[in-house]
């Protein structure tokens, strides 16, 4: 098993989700959106041999005048590991002065990393590139990642073994392109500029593509491609409060719930969304919830039915144990892939579909 | 030392390599009915290393005059050598150019051309095996050493590399598109700055090396080795006569303390007593831990002891390196100290030598690249220390 192809959604760090400006939205548009601490960005990627979609989960922790500073959870499948899971985690800092000027993009983070890359950004491109892409039409880049042609060479190890290249070369505006994303669980239409090109390094050639936010006045790299592998945010949870049901609704998704990747383990980053409606509860006391798991349509319906029924428990679990809620308001069901919100056929489609409702209909 | 290290580091890890490399082979064709899903046809290419070993020149990066611009006039033309040697002799088609000063400092660059990215994860392994995940700073300050640029030998330096891993004092691994620099200034000296200045004229130069021919600069080179001091017995560098001078009367002649008598000499002697430390420099740990040995008393050796002087006859100024390399990694159990020391630390002017430096382990000058080097544990007096590097002096000037 090709160890990178899961590697591959740690690429998505800080440099997607760095900037401190807002993010314009479209499509039932929600508040204007702010990169703050607090923001958690989910990245997604499929892995077409498996047929599964793996999930970063990031967490702008802070931004000062050093730079900015981001946490970064994700799982990948380990068949020596007791649930068959290798959970791994990152912190990574972005300088300041890089994400003005730094021309070098590292894709790939591996194992035994610092925390920071001097000289270098994310995914996201400094200002300098950013504005000359805007200005010229074109910037010169140099894109560090693991090539997948040598990380499939050399088998499981691969990502252990395969280091990471700089590609060079220069990358062209396309045009702008649309890039959907699920901003505090709503459906979000961002317009991006989209570029790309070949780089290379010896006789190695990579197709690279970025979209990145169409706004100068913030950094926003919302997917990538490069060679055959896809990873693109496909979440935005904004540090604030929520309103879990509405005047006319009983139920409601729950957004800022995130779990490890095939797995009901809870991540940190879930914390703000469980402590807020275990408040929720607290002021209504009235009230009794389901809480229903949903999966997106990869896998047997059986495992998905077992996923989502886990990962309800799991989420009440915390509410009884952490928050002392009783445990006969809060029941659970799994529905599986049974109740689709959105399509099965896209990387954010499928991702909002991985989702947890809260219901309170009776 | 460390070119067995990383060879040994290489040689299992291309084991393992080959082993995966088949599995995953024998596995897709198991699966598949073929083999067709491994895209490329490198197979092998990191069995023998050899499919780019002489793609280009190594000499190709840099001509002789970038580097006089920093180390001053050369003593010839750049000239090939096999990467690894202790004394890099000119070798036909070596992959590695050496860039020679009149008193034998050496600069020696050499390049892996193609996978330099996986021979850099390579050198890395270690960490990457133990940390698991990346970026994880085990502790503050951790976060902001890792958040610094590269430090060597107690510099901040930057370069137009990709990526970089220094090793000790002198030695820079640096990567740029999927080339690999390993450039060596052991041999040079500790200037990290200006070395790196030199480093980064030959990086950009990774895309488009220079016409060159390195061969071409080997039988000025033998001629040159031909003038360096030739290796001989140690003990018959100086007379009973002068070493007593010296040391006083000794005990028993000198003799060699193994087989190979130009290795090294012991002369037995009588020390007399001091009362003056060596350690009043050292860092508080160290002296409290030597106080602890010898009841707060220093200037403990006297009577009758040996002490010998070893003689490295090629590849002295990267010993000194190397051995200050060693004497920090000591001293930072004592002191807490953060990292290698600079080569300068130590440092010894006026002598006869062209360079000497003494650490917790001992004295070591350095004379047109012969390492001579004495012990002076770190009980010895001052003046027990000053009768050594006596010694070593009148040594030096016999070679």
């Amino acid at each position: 098993m090709n160890f990178l192809r899961f590697q591959f959604m740690s690429v998505v760090l800080t440099g997607l989700v760095l900037g401190c400006s807002h993010l314009a939205s479209q499509e039932s548009a929600p508040n204007r959106l702010r990169v703050e601490p607090g923001l958690v960005a989910v990245t997604a990627t499929n892995d077409h041999v498996l047929n599964k979609d793996y999930e970063a989960v990031v967490t702008i922790d802070s931004i000062d005048s050093q730079g900015t500073r981001a946490s970064t959870s994700w799982a990948i499948p380990d068949k020596n590991a007791p649930d068959g899971v290798r959970r791994q985690a990152t912190h990574a800092l972005e300088r300041a002065q890089d994400s003005q000027h730094a021309r070098k993009l590292i894709l790939w983070y591996l194992p035994g990393d610092p925390e920071t890359f001097p000289g270098a950004t994310g995914a996201t491109p400094s200002l300098d590139v950013f504005n000359e892409v805007r200005a010229k039409g074109e910037a010169s880049i140099v894109v560090g990642a693991v090539s997948q042609t040598d990380s499939q060479e050399m088998g499981a190890i691969g990502n252990l073994l395969a280091g990471r290249k700089y590609f060079r070369g220069t990358v062209k505006r396309l045009g702008n392109e649309s890039v959907r994303v699920l901003v505090d669980g709503v459906p979000t239409v961002l317009n991006a500029v989209h570029v790309g090109g070949t780089l290379s390094v010896g006789e190695d050639n990579a197709d690279t593509q970025f979209w990145w936010l169409d706004d100068p006045a913030v950094r926003f790299a919302l997917k990538f491609k490069f060679q055959n592998s896809v990873a693109q945010v496909v979440k935005i949870d904004r540090p604030k409060k929520v309103e879990f049901f509405s005047r006319t609704s009983c139920r409601s998704e729950l957004p800022g719930i995130y779990f490890l990747t095939d797995s009901a383990e809870l991540l940190p980053a879930s914390q703000p969304a469980i402590q807020r409606l275990a408040a929720t509860l607290r002021a209504h006391s009235d009230w009794a919830i389901t809480i229903e798991g949903h999966t997106d349509n990869t896998g047997s319906d059986q495992h998905n039915l077992d996923l989502s029924q886990r990962r309800a428990e799991s989420l009440k679990n915390e509410l009884l144990s952490k928050y002392g809620v009783p445990a006969r308001r809060v029941r659970t069901a799994g529905y599986g892939r049974n109740r689709p919100v959105d399509t099965n056929a896209t990387l954010e489609g499928r991702a909002h579909n991985r989702r947890v409702e809260i219901s309170r209909c009776g | 030392m460390r070119k067995p290290r990383i060879l040994l580091t290489l040689a299992i890890l291309i084991t393992v390599v080959l082993v995966a490399c088949n599995k995953k082979r024998e596995g897709a064709a198991g699966e598949n009915g073929s083999s067709g899903n491994n895209p490329g046809n490198k197979s092998g290419q990191y069995a023998g290393g050899g499919r780019h070993a002489s793609e280009h020149d190594p000499c190709s990066l840099l001509e002789a005059r970038d580097v006089e611009a920093v180390t001053g006039p050369l003593a010839g033309p750049p000239f090939r050598t096999k990467e690894g040697l202790d004394d890099p002799v000119p070798t036909e088609d070596g992959d590695a150019c050496v860039y020679q000063t009149p008193d034998f400092r050496t600069i020696i660059v050499s390049i892996t051309w193609t996978d330099g990215a996986t021979a850099l994860r390579m050198l890395k392994m270690p960490s990457a095996m133990t940390s698991g995940t990346s970026g994880t700073a085990e502790t503050a300050e951790d976060a902001k050493r890792a958040a610094r640029k590269l430090l060597l030998n107690g510099v901040e330096i930057d370069g137009d590399w990709d990526e970089a891993s220094t090793f000790g004092c002198c030695e820079i691994y640096a990567l740029r598109g999927d080339s690999l620099i390993n450039f060596d200034f052991r041999g040079w000296g500790p200037d990290s700055k200006r070395a790196v200045t030199i480093l980064n004229t030959a990086l950009p130069r990774l895309e488009h090396p220079l016409s060159a021919n390195g061969n071409a600069g080997n039988d000025a080179a033998l001629k040159r080795a031909a003038l360096r001091p030739q290796p001989r017995s140690v003990c018959a560098l100086l007379s009973r006569a002068e070493v007593e001078s010296v040391l006083g009367k000794l005990a028993a002649d000198p003799h060699p303390s193994s087989k190979d008598p130009n290795q090294d000499c012991v002369y037995r002697f009588t020390q007399a007593e001091s009362k003056e430390s060596t350690l009043k420099d050292a860092p508080a740990g160290f002296k409290s831990f030597v106080g602890a040995l010898t009841g707060g008393r220093t200037g403990l050796v006297q009577g009758a002891v040996d002490t010998a002087i070893t003689i490295k006859w090629r590849g002295g100024f990267r010993q000194l390196s190397d051995s200050g390399m060693v004497a920090g990694a000591v001293m930072a159990n004592y002191d807490g100290m953060p990292g290698l020391p600079k080569r300068t630390q130590g440092k010894v002017e006026g002598g006869p030598w062209d360079e000497a430096t003494q650490n917790g382990l001992g004295f070591i000058a350095v004379k047109k690249d012969v390492a001579v080097m004495i012990d002076s544990e770190p009980m010895l007096s001052q003046e027990q220390v000053e009768l050594r590097r006596k010694l070593v002096a009148k040594l030096i000037a016999k070679l």
